[in-house]
């Protein structure tokens, strides 16, 4: 009788933490995934985590980055798994998904994205994913040096370091013709510019 | 002529989805039915015997809950790495309603989250005997406090050195204390009360869960009430340990 009870009560706690933050977390799978059913997939992975997990998941405002932490495992191994099946990405254009945080995927520049897009995506992931969870997700450096496991004053040096190679290649890529092509992380760091 | 860009703004301005956009789960008929399958998948599964060969059956997780079962949730940091290990001072087991079971000695380990009562160990003992961690097996097993103040139970061979292995600390002594059994106790009564009607009011509720808070000395918790409406107009259950809260739930009526 009580077990029915207990787990009824964990299902409603679950339910509160689920009604709050399943928007900012499929949010958050939306601007990394290349597409729709890709983040309705990494949502539906997270929030299991979550749900197993309960007793682990923080409270107040640290309830948040530890979703975003899971969804970001998620979607790491959900890319290895592409990766795995056309060894090579291919994807290009026209896509939503624009912050993304593994060496396959790195640097797409789209037909249609902005100067901005293109510009964050010319840099390292893990500076794709910090200046993307400042400017996208809205955490703080505290909450983001839980999320990542370091430092807050760590956060704050990447995100200033982050933020100056963004500007300037913001300012490199103004004026010029969209890319419109894939480029690896490998090229980006051999200097081909074109 | 040097135009400043700001890149930080720039960026937010070209943020392709703002989560303030996109439907709540309540207006989402697939966030609603993921969260359904979800929360079938395995969670509490006490293991009594009078119910606990149905709730085996009943809760079988889908085919995307087995994959993700299936699938080790990866390391984000080292944790539990013996290089690392260090005495921690014990612990109070501040969240005592809830206890994981761990299927290795490592935090990212699927794990059966079950009742908190007053032998955890031995609940946990009883899920690994039914192969609900894995195949079915008694391993020595050794309590650790989670850093969000409940218990997890790992399978250890070396006793409690696995808590700081992983960098946590071991419950204080004695444990189940006092709270965590009149808790454990007032939990019991409540849902009893809960479970023998079908639809309990906002107010009825409210009433038996100060009655039963009351009864077991725990008077520093408070009830927070939902907003109950014609289609929710059933209370439910939830505790919110982190806060000594109980929350009133609206339900339908055909909810529990």
């Amino acid at each position: 009788m009580s077990d029915s009870g207990d787990t009824e009560g964990a299902r409603e706690y679950f339910r509160t933490i689920y009604d709050a933050k399943y928007r900012y977390v499929l949010a958050y799978a939306l601007r990394r995934t290349p597409n729709e059913a890709s983040a309705n997939d990494a949502v539906a992975d997270t929030f299991l985590v979550a749900w197993r997990r309960l007793p682990d998941i923080p409270t107040g405002d640290e309830t948040l980055p530890w979703l975003y932490a899971v969804a970001r495992r998620v979607l790491a191994n959900q890319r290895r798994g592409d990766a795995r099946q056309s060894h090579l990405v291919q994807r290009i254009g026209n896509e939503s998904g624009a912050c993304t945080n593994d060496v396959e995927y790195t640097v797409m520049v789209g037909e249609t994205e902005s100067e901005t897009v293109a510009a964050l995506r010319m840099l390292d992931p893990d500076d794709q994913e910090l200046l993307c969870l400042v400017a996208w997700e809205e955490l703080s450096h505290r909450q983001i040096a839980g999320m990542l496991g370091c430092s807050e004053n760590a956060v704050a040096i990447r995100v200033h370091r982050a933020r100056t190679k963004l500007r300037g290649h913001m300012e490199n890529l103004k004026g010029k013709p969209n890319l419109g092509h894939i480029r690896t992380k490998a090229a980006l760091v051999e200097g081909d510019a074109s | 002529m040097t135009e400043e860009i700001d890149p930080i703004e720039a960026l937010r301005a070209a943020n392709p989805v703002d989560s303030h956009k996109l439907a709540d789960p309540s207006g989402s008929a697939s966030a609603r039915a993921l969260f359904e399958e979800i929360t079938m998948s395995p969670l509490t599964l006490t293991p009594t015997p009078s119910t606990a060969d149905e709730t085996d059956a009943s809760v079988r997780p889908h085919r995307r809950v087995r994959r993700i079962v299936l699938i080790p949730v990866i390391a984000v940091a080292a944790v539990g790495l013996a290089a690392f290990a260090w005495a921690i001072a014990p612990s109070p087991v501040s969240k005592p309603t809830t206890v994981g079971c761990y299927a290795a000695d490592n935090l990212n380990a699927n794990t059966v989250i079950i009742d908190g009562g007053s032998d955890p160990i031995g609940a946990c003992s009883a899920i690994w005997a039914k192969g609900q961690l894995g195949q079915p097996s008694q391993p020595l097993l050794a309590a650790c406090v989670l850093p969000s103040g409940s218990l997890g139970v790992f399978p250890s061979s070396s006793g409690e050195t696995v808590c700081s292995q992983m960098s946590l600390a071991t419950p204080i002594q004695p444990y189940p204390n006092s709270q965590s059994l009149a808790f454990e106790s007032f939990k019991s009564a409540v849902v009893a009360d809960f479970m023998a009607t079908s639809c309990m009011s906002p107010a009825q509720a409210q009433t038996t869960v100060t009655r039963d808070l009351d009864d077991h000395g725990l008077s520093t918790w408070t009830t927070s009430t939902g907003t109950f409406t014609a289609d929710r107009p059933c209370a439910g259950l939830a505790f919110n340990t982190d806060q000594n809260q109980v929350l009133l739930v609206p339900q339908t009526p055909s909810g529990g």
